[in-house]
């Protein structure tokens, strides 16, 4: 690879790589130890490509890449629920919002991977349903399904006067 | 709050504080040559590093932060108990929580799930004993059909033939086709590789039942499937999504559907499919696949 490709490459992942981290581990609810060997195993496959690639959409390209990975990675595992061990409360108490936000990301772990990747790529990244169409390899109205299927679970789930 | 936005808040915050390492670009570079490499040198072993799971615990005492300048001239003294976070991945949860416990850490109490694939803080890492451990876990799985010995027989077949080296996963479940099918029961479980993390799996089973097996006659007509013949006996091929949807045998890479099914009807009354978990699948490569799938299916009788 040439000495200008790879400044090109550094560059980019000064841009990306924390944005797809992110994605990485919303999608498939690892730790960020995990998630980070993911994304570098996705980053991999744009290195190897990245002299054909690097002028056409990279980012799409790579979003892309992390996120079926994701989605592969949370399907093997069925990843369902974590805990969290600590010593007894000595804290103050939580904030309601605070509770919410939790509960909010464990419904979103309960969804199926793909489902939930819609949810991430839509509303987190905020994407359009075209682009995430694009990024997830679907139709249209898959993501229009499996996006309101998300959101009517989590809805049913979380009971929270809050949320309509 | 609308649902989305209350979530895209949530999502937010959950990784607020997540930043890539500066070392991602040399591991990328690393792997890349990795990946090189391997191919010049398949079948080379890799090193593995194994983290100890000693856990010394020591005392450090430090002044409070009340300490200092204190008008009456007495000073405290905060004793801060450190701990040396234990590895409790790939242990059930029940080991974990002993574990942890061992050290002076408090879980919450959780039934229902059994393995912990991953945790926060990694092992070794020193932690003040007020802080968290958080555990990733696997869903704990029923037992349907209790003990099956091989597990090679169950809901009315028999597997005679299985790939080297797998054990029965040691958990089954069955349901019921009533609504779907006006009758009909589901029975399945898996084989995985021993010592494999919680969790995974290499080859799943289903067998359907009286009605519950027109599902499997359904999809033999579908348009475009891959159709293999056994004697008398008609069975599929395909890649099999997570909602259901198929797709063609090897199009796993890097998009869906993933999972390499075989759909079987054996008897009037019974139809099996196979599938094979998508790691297993990646590390056959598709030929293999499709050998191993119909090497099983061949093999499966109605059990006497």
């Amino acid at each position: 690879m040439k000495e200008e490709d790879e400044a090109a490459f550094d560059e980019f992942l000064a841009a990306r790589s924390t944005s797809l981290l992110r994605t990485a581990i919303l999608v498939c609810g690892a730790t960020q130890h995990d998630a980070e060997d993911l994304v570098q195993h996705a980053l991999e496959k744009v290195y190897r490509h990245w002299p054909r690639i690097r002028h056409d959409n990279p980012d799409a390209y790579a979003r892309r890449t992390v996120v079926n990975a994701a989605i592969s990675a949370a399907r093997r595992r069925k990843v369902i629920q974590e805990i969290t061990f600590s010593r007894p409360p000595e804290t103050e108490a939580r904030t309601p919002d605070l509770d919410l936000r939790d509960a909010l990301v464990a419904e979103l772990r309960k969804l199926p991977a793909r489902m939930r990747a819609v949810l991430v790529l839509r509303y987190w990244e905020d994407m359009s349903e075209h682009a995430t169409a694009q990024a997830l390899g679907c139709s249209l109205g898959t993501v229009k399904s499996q996006a309101a299927r998300g959101l009517a679970r989590i809805r049913t789930n979380i009971k929270e006067g809050a949320l309509v | 709050m609308k649902v989305e936005e209350a979530l895209a808040d949530a999502m937010a915050a959950n990784v607020a504080e997540v930043k890539a390492p500066p070392t991602m670009g040399a591991g990328v570079r690393r792997r890349h040559r990795a990946h090189v490499i391997r191919f010049r040198t398949a079948g080379a072993a890799l090193a593995t590093a194994v983290l100890a799971a000693g856990v010394p615990v020591y005392l450090a005492a430090t002044s409070g932060p009340e300490s200092a300048g204190v008008a009456n001239g007495t000073s405290t003294v905060r004793v801060v108990t450190k701990v040396t976070v234990p590895d409790v991945t790939n242990k059930t949860l029940a080991e974990a929580q002993a574990a942890l416990q061992a050290v002076g850490l408090v879980g919450e109490k959780a039934t229902g799930y059994e393995g912990v694939f991953g945790q926060e803080p990694k092992p070794g890492e020193e932690v003040e004993t007020g802080s968290t451990v958080r555990l990733f876990l696997v869903e704990k799985l029923p037992n349907a059909l209790g003990d099956l010995g091989d597990g090679r027989t169950f809901g009315g077949i028999t597997l005679g033939y299985l790939p080297e080296g797998l054990v029965w996963g040691k958990w089954s479940n069955k349901w019921s086709t009533e609504k779907a099918y006006g009758g009909g029961m589901v029975y399945t479980t898996t084989f995985d590789t021993p010592g494999a993390p919680s969790g995974h799996y290499d080859i799943q089973v289903y067998v359907h039942e009286g009605k519950a097996s027109t599902k499997v006659e359904n999809d033999l007509e579908r348009d475009g499937v891959e159709i293999v013949e056994f004697g008398d006996e008609r069975a599929y091929l395909a890649n099999v999504g997570e909602g259901g949807e198929f797709g063609q045998l090897g199009a796993q890479e890097g998009s869906e559907p993933a999972t390499p099914t075989l759909g079987l009807k054996l008897t009037d009354d019974l139809a099996v499919e196979v599938a094979m978990s998508p790691d297993r699948a990646e590390r056959l490569g598709t030929e293999a696949v499709a050998a191993e799938l119909k090497k099983i299916a061949e093999g499966v009788r109605a059990a006497k």
